[in-house]
């Protein structure tokens, strides 16, 4: 038995998430590099804790499959942090943190509600047929879905901000929308991947695929509104911006049903 | 550059009719669709829907009726008037698809019209005033001379793009190349992806059925209501808080299909699937008095015989059962106390009346399969567990399969190779050669760039001059 107890490290990588959005706003108001290390720092650094309190939590309960859509959000916000280290590394677009972190801070507080003060694993957001290989490889494609239109959707709202609005940090539209972009396409295949993985393990448990226990229908609300802002961005003349961040909104909402 | 209007309207004016056809086709509405559908399935998923059974069985439907009002005391009406309660019946829901259906059979034919005149009918000889656009459109001098100068123009659509064609006319000569046919065929796939998946849903809708749980202990079978097969149990094994269910499936008595059920495999087999929903403890009791001669058991379920064994199943712990032992004019109580799990067995309270007493004979409580003395007879009480099995039939699942993997897999052809095109007039002027090139592709894409790249490489001459716009 583990005497440590995850919320510790969820509470310090929640306070590290706060300071590493406002470094970013200091970013992307005035674009000075001190507060882009200082965001870069605690950003990771509350990712890491927040990843440690999850593997604290999953070996007190003695199994490594998550439950719920308090842990898989969980899984999400670390994923979130490294796809923005990632996708987001050029300089020019640190301004867009801000928008990432504010939705990671937004993520994170429902994953606390969840899990430490109501004190529940919320809906299987993954749930489902299938078990053992196949449902963990769809939490893991889930989560990265998430993670990345998290990043894209942060991009997006940064890109939204008026042109007026003074800020000497903010990254050209078409930087962002380069971003938002790879962040949406990357997010988008996952989420493709983790629905099949759905619908295959389902199938092989008997499952109905539109019964909410098969636990797609989740997964199918997001797809849908991805597939539209697919068909939108390519067909119509919407930026990837806006596509992406309509998705994390979909996700979004589809977590608050379900929280 | 910007995404471009790719080809010229008709002569004619535009009427209400293609304002109609605009608006129904248009992506927008996709997209504004898309989300009312996503809102609908979440309100699926999150509140309880009404079972299937329960819309053409009255009893089930008013005991629907009341766990809505007893869960939503002051909601329950609202919800079920606004069809929250069952989304999928709701006539709004059946709109929104319908509506979606005929956006997305119009995307289609819109998809289908560029595909063919991508191939058959795309006009390559574009006008002057097509190369005037400033935003897309980059003007290369050479002093190249004109074959030359058209050769490595060619050769340079040719590596950066796909399907490169030309058309002469004079001492001009225009070009076309675009990315090839997969993104077109992405969005098509995405299309009838999406069309195949509700035609799946339908198709479940209309034909497809589930059974009730059916609780079967070991030995016993019972028909699956509404077909010709049977479902028998062979042996039960519960390990670990999973269970392993031997079952057959009989056709006429003979057997169809055999095989082994758990919580994660189901068992398939004359176009049924039959899934384990859970198991439950049982017991089964057989009774001999003082000489081992067998005491005639009868229990209370409905159309039960008197028989030299009776099977009682049991579901939540405080369930009770009884039976009646015909010849004593006992009756016998067991209530499950303890499901049971991995370390230990269920448990049952046990309690015989004899007559009218409200004293019972018989006090105590079983553990395990054992023997019981009551008022000098013996009970052999089997400790066991049932099986809860149900059997479906859905001819829509494998097309709402391939609906999803045609749209999954359009969506990324979609987004990995976006389409793009360009336009290039290779014209002779005055003592040199005039190259323009105009792109059509999203802001981001890269290719157009490299293309401009490839072109000022191949006529690269110290004379080249560069004229770009925009």
């Amino acid at each position: 038995m583990i005497a440590v107890d995850e919320i510790v490290f969820w509470g310090i990588a929640y306070a590290c998430f706060l300071v590493a959005a406002g470094a970013y706003a200091v970013v992307l108001w005035r674009g000075l590099d001190v507060a882009t290390l200082v965001g870069r720092l605690t950003g990771s650094l509350g990712a890491v804790l927040t990843a440690v309190g999850l593997a604290v939590r999953l070996a007190r309960a003695g199994r490594w499959l998550l439950v719920g859509s308090g842990e898989v959000a969980v899984l999400v916000v670390v994923i979130a942090v490294v796809a923005f280290l990632l996708l987001g590394r050029r300089s020019e677009l640190q301004g867009g943190g801000v928008g990432v972190f504010l939705l990671i801070v937004l993520l994170d507080s429902f994953a606390l509600w969840s899990l430490v003060i109501r004190g529940a694993g919320g809906i299987p957001l993954v749930a489902g047929g299938g078990g053992g290989v196949l449902a963990t490889l769809r939490v893991a494609l889930d989560a990265v879905a998430y993670g990345c239109l998290l990043v894209g959707g942060g991009f997006g709202l940064v890109g939204m901000i008026p042109a007026r609005w003074p800020a000497a940090g903010r990254p050209s539209a078409d930087a962002v929308d380069v971003a938002a972009w790879q962040a949406f396409i990357w997010g988008a295949s996952a989420l493709s991947g983790g629905l099949l993985i759905g619908v295959l393990a389902a199938y092989l448990a008997g499952y109905s695929l539109w019964s909410p226990e098969s636990g797609l229908l989740w997964s199918m609300g997001v797809w849908a509104v991805c597939g539209g802002s697919v068909v939108v961005e390519r067909v119509g003349s919407w930026r990837a911006a806006l596509a992406t961040l309509a998705t994390a909104a979909a996700f979004v909402v589809m977590l608050g049903g379900g929280g | 550059m910007a995404t471009a209007t790719e080809y010229t309207t008709g002569p004619r004016q535009r009427d209400v009719l293609d304002a109609l056809w605009r608006l129904f086709s248009s992506p927008y509405l996709t997209l504004a669709l898309a989300v009312a559908v996503a809102l609908a399935l979440l309100v699926a998923a999150a509140l309880p829907q009404q079972p299937e059974a329960a819309h053409s069985d009255a009893v089930l439907r008013s005991q629907w009726l009341a766990l809505v009002h007893r869960r939503y005391p002051t909601t329950g009406e609202t919800l079920l008037a606004v069809g929250a309660l069952n989304v999928f019946h709701a006539l709004w829901f059946r709109l929104l698809i319908a509506l979606l259906v005929f956006n997305l059979c119009l995307g289609l034919i819109n998809l289908a019209e560029t595909v063919w005149q991508s191939r058959h009918s795309l006009a390559v000889r574009r006008p002057e005033s097509f190369f005037a656009e400033e935003n897309s459109t980059v003007s290369l001098t050479t002093s190249l001379p004109w074959d030359e100068a058209l050769g490595r123009t060619r050769r340079a659509l040719a590596a950066t793009l796909a399907r490169p064609r030309e058309e002469h006319a004079q001492e001009v000569a225009y070009f076309h190349a675009d990315s090839g046919p997969w993104p077109l065929w992405g969005a098509l796939a995405l299309h009838v992806g999406v069309l195949l998946l509700i035609a799946g849903g339908l198709v479940s809708g209309r034909f497809a059925w589930q059974t009730e749980a059916i609780r079967l202990g070991v030995g016993q079978q019972a028909a699956v209501h509404g077909t010709r097969y049977v479902l028998r149990l062979d042996d039960m094994a519960v390990e670990d808080g999973d269970f392993r269910a031997g079952v057959v499936l009989l056709e006429g008595g003979e057997e169809a299909r055999r095989g082994v059920i758990t919580a994660w495999r189901p068992l398939r087999g004359g176009g049924l699937t039959v899934r384990g929903v859970g198991y439950g403890p049982a017991v089964v009791v057989r009774a001999t008095d003082n000489t081992g001669q067998p005491l005639m058991l009868q229990s209370f379920v409905e159309e039960a015989e008197p028989s030299r064994s009776v099977y009682l199943s049991f579901g939540a712990p405080g369930e009770e059962r009884h039976f009646a032992v015909l010849e004593r004019g006992l009756v016998v109580r067991l209530v499950l106390i303890a499901r049971g799990d991995a370390d230990a067995g269920p448990s049952f309270h046990v309690q015989a009346y004899q007559g009218n007493s409200v004293e019972p004979v018989f006090d105590g409580t079983l553990v395990a399969s054992d023997q019981v003395e009551i008022a000098g007879d013996y009970y052999l009480v089997d400790v066991e567990h049932y099986a809860l099995l149900q059997a479906r039939h859905d001819p829509g699942q494998g097309i709402v399969i391939l609906g999803l993997l045609l749209a999954c897999g359009g969506m990324m052809l979609m987004m990995w190779k976006p389409r793009a095109q360009a336009w290039a007039l290779v014209a002779a002027e005055g003592g040199g050669v005039t190259v323009k090139v105009r792109g059509a592709a999203k802001e981001r894409d890269q290719r157009f760039v490299c293309l401009i790249a490839e072109v000022e490489r191949v006529l690269a001459t110290p004379e080249t001059k560069d004229d770009r716009r925009g």
